[in-house]
């Protein structure tokens, strides 16, 4: 259930990134921590603007089932 | 008569990207409205992306390099992709032929521009009315200083005018929010042949310059801002864009170079005399 829930996180994600800018390059690292119920998954995704800009963004999530919530979600801009 | 020389700027003036969420419903959308051959004769692709070019530039562009004069391009974006965007910008007009009309043209880029933010000029002497981070100066900068009052800067974006080359500046409609969605459909006919208007313009302002012996810089100033009898401030918005004089000149002259150029929508009802 754990890995259906990230897997459906992770598809969320990149639906909403792929929909936004053409995704030239992407990469996912990520772990799985079944004991303690936790996850954390990194997105990065770069690409070129119409102007030829090469933009980079990166977003963290980390899920704690123990807790019951879900922190850490993050996204920035780096010019 | 003297060279004149025209600088164009590229996004909302030349060309529109296609993107954003909607990009492959808005081809299908153009393609139905427009057929495949003219989305394919007006795209130009650079870095990937699909840039609709406004019908009529191609002639334009034609027009002012066999007139003898000077093309230049001045586009915010990076070099690379400027390069690749004029590059195909002139193998649509010209053809096989078009390498050596690109060597005629000069492209300037982002590193071109003077930067308000980096540089350490005082912004009472750089902005002017139209306040913007990025300015394109042309003095001595894209043009030699003498060449100025025979130089013309064809933005649609007045944030990028550097004070003291206002009479420099032939402002177009903006056009990259979308000028195919409805809440601009009364604007549909400016901002789409917004080549023919520019076209037009010139050939007022060069007949003006030779009748009454003035700069084409002057020229310009005297139909664009004069003649409008507006103040030229902050709230001045170029109210000559909708007259539909100009782009009925324009496409008369265009029309020669390629005949078979049309208005691909109608004026609105509201400025038909």
């Amino acid at each position: 259930m754990e890995e259906i829930g990230l897997l459906r996180t992770i598809f969320l994600v990149m639906m909403y990134e792929d929909n936004m800018q053409k995704i030239i390059n992407s990469g996912l690292t990520g772990d799985l921590n079944l004991d303690n119920f936790t996850v954390s998954i990194k997105i990065e995704l770069s690409y070129n603007s119409s102007r030829g800009d090469k933009i980079s963004r990166s977003i963290g999530l980390k899920l704690d089932k123990s807790q019951n919530k879900q922190e850490g979600v993050n996204s920035c801009w780096l010019f | 008569m003297e060279q004149l020389h025209f600088i164009f700027d590229l996004d909302g003036t030349v060309f529109q990207v296609l993107d954003g969420i909607n990009k492959e419903q808005d081809l299908k959308r153009f393609n139905k409205i427009f057929g495949n051959r003219f989305i394919e004769r007006y795209s130009v692709f650079a870095c990937d992306y699909r840039h609709l070019v406004f019908p009529g530039f191609y002639s334009l562009f034609r027009w002012i390099l066999n007139r003898g004069d000077k093309l230049y391009f001045f586009s915010n974006g990076i070099k690379e992709r400027n390069q690749e965007a004029v590059k195909k910008l002139m193998k649509k007009t010209f053809g096989k032929n078009y390498k050596a009309k690109l060597e005629e043209v000069e492209i300037y880029s982002r590193e071109d521009h003077l930067d308000t933010y980096k540089s350490q000029v005082k912004n009472e002497n750089v902005q002017g009315p139209f306040h913007g981070n990025r300015k394109k100066l042309l003095s001595d900068n894209i043009v030699d200083k003498e060449k100025i009052p025979y130089t013309v800067l064809i933005d649609n974006d007045r944030s990028y005018l550097h004070q003291g080359e206002e009479k420099n500046f032939l402002n177009v409609l903006h056009s990259a929010v979308g000028y195919y969605q409805q809440r601009f459909k009364k604007d549909l006919f400016y901002h789409f042949h917004k080549s023919y208007y520019i076209c037009g313009l010139i050939n007022s302002a060069i007949k003006l310059m030779k009748r009454e012996n003035l700069t084409l810089a002057d020229s310009l100033w005297q139909l664009q801002v004069k003649d409008t009898g507006e103040e030229f401030n902050r709230n001045f918005y170029y109210p000559l864009r909708r007259n539909p004089k100009y782009y009925l000149k324009g496409y008369k002259i265009l029309k020669r170079l390629n005949p078979n150029l049309e208005f691909y929508c109608d004026i609105p009802e509201t400025d038909k005399k």
